[in-house]
């Protein structure tokens, strides 16, 4: 089973659709989290996600929004769409019946 | 990463080095998404160094740079050493020679013009010997650990000035040529000298051995970007280059056989061709690479970046 920052970069990279790459996904990430994310946790979690195939990723091209860099375009698989699917039951099957409602 | 104006250029300049560590495929996404999302300063230092760190520490997992570390790195440190201490207490000897007797009476004798003539291969060639070997000790390890040169090359030069310094333990005098290599018999009034003794054979360390060999670890173009022919052409050349480096420092060439070996061995090429195999042969193929590329209309520089990234996908 994948983790929850795994869940993450997959949720954010359905999302964003073709326009996932490493800047979308660590705004959409950070939006949803509120929290900041570690660009080398974001990539070394990439490389992750990649070697396990739920995963895919290669270089775009480059734009001068980037300073004429090339992005790292990134799209899910239907194996990962499984894992995040997966996951998300698991994490609603377990918390069936809790509310998280504090007084 | 380049075109923004920042308020703090140190660490941008910071950044941007450490980044030179990555991939060039990682390296050029990584600086896009912080281009892109205007982040500068030390916040893209941290952002750089979470990357590099975690990347570093992947490769570190493997076992290719240890055994690059302990079978190629070390050795090649302490053969180097030899070789330039050989070289550094070589020309120490001429250089105390020509220095401490300065009188310009001198120079106008002919004699003292044949003698020069005949010190300065003696002087030179084992200084370029130890260059090109250097150099080509330097091309070799960034072929097999290129992403953890500085591993290996750190590990080498600290053996290189340790064993400089410090000198190689006892057992080692039987294997190598170092205990002749301070050669002081006849010599003592050079090496009473602090200077002859003990600076001098680590500025020729610094110069002719450690310069030269990060010069080469950096490889502008990587060996792997060669055609398959011309990379077994480097292979052949840097086994000839360290084939040479193992006997200059377990025969004591530079010294004793430099002029012998000519005389009694026409048959073989002389030792300054052989230690200069890897580094000719790497700056030939290198040219013709670069030549083939931009005549193809393509900028050399991106096609080895592309090159790099087939290579580690």
């Amino acid at each position: 089973m994948i983790g929850e920052f795994e869940y993450l970069i997959i949720s954010a990279t359905a999302r964003l659709g073709s326009e996932a790459y490493g800047a979308a996904i660590r705004r959409e990430i950070e939006e949803a989290t509120g929290q900041r994310c570690s660009i080398g946790a974001l990539y070394t979690t990439l490389d992750r996600l990649q070697s396990k195939g739920f995963l895919q990723t290669w270089m775009g091209e480059p734009t001068a929004q980037r300073g004429g860099r090339a992005k790292r375009m990134v799209r899910i698989t239907r194996k990962g769409a499984q894992a995040a699917g997966a996951f998300y039951l698991t994490v609603m099957y377990a918390s069936r019946d809790v509310s998280w409602e504090t007084r | 990463m380049k075109q923004r104006t920042t308020l703090l250029p140190a660490f941008d300049f910071l950044a941007e080095r450490v980044s030179g560590l990555l991939d060039p495929s990682d390296r050029e996404a990584l600086c896009g998404d912080l281009a892109e999302s205007g982040v500068a300063g030390i916040e893209a230092l941290h952002d750089v160094l979470s990357l590099v760190i975690r990347r570093q520490i992947a490769i570190l997992c493997n076992f290719r740079p240890w055994v690059v570390l302990a079978f190629l790195a070390i050795p090649i440190g302490v053969l180097l050493s030899v070789v330039s201490r050989q070289a550094a207490d070589g020309s120490a000897i001429y250089l105390w020679l020509y220095t401490s007797n300065p009188n310009l009476s001198l120079v106008r004798m002919s004699g003292y013009w044949r003698g020069m003539a005949e010190c300065l291969p003696v002087v030179l060639l084992p200084c370029l010997s130890l260059t090109c070997l250097s150099w080509t000790a330097g091309l070799l390890i960034g072929v097999y650990a290129r992403q953890t040169r500085w591993l290996s090359g750190t590990g080498l030069i600290g053996v290189l000035f340790c064993a400089g310094i410090l000198g190689l333990p006892h057992g080692f005098a039987s294997i190598l040529a170092l205990g002749r290599a301070r050669y002081y018999f006849g010599n003592a009034a050079v090496f009473t000298n602090a200077f002859y003794r003990a600076v001098y054979p680590q500025i020729i360390e610094l110069l002719l051995s450690v310069l030269p060999f990060f010069y080469g670890l950096r490889q502008r173009i990587p060996v792997s970007s060669f055609p398959r022919s011309g990379r077994l052409v480097a292979f052949i050349a840097f086994g000839g280059s360290i084939g040479a480096l193992i006997c200059q420092s377990s025969a004591s060439w530079v010294f004793h056989l430099w002029d012998h070996w000519p005389r009694y061995l026409p048959g073989l090429p002389p030792p300054i061709t052989m230690a200069s195999f890897g580094c000719t042969a790497y700056l030939y193929l290198a040219a013709k690479h670069s030549r083939k590329v931009i005549g193809c209309g393509r900028t050399a520089p991106s096609l080895i970046g592309e090159e790099s990234d087939a290579i580690h996908q």
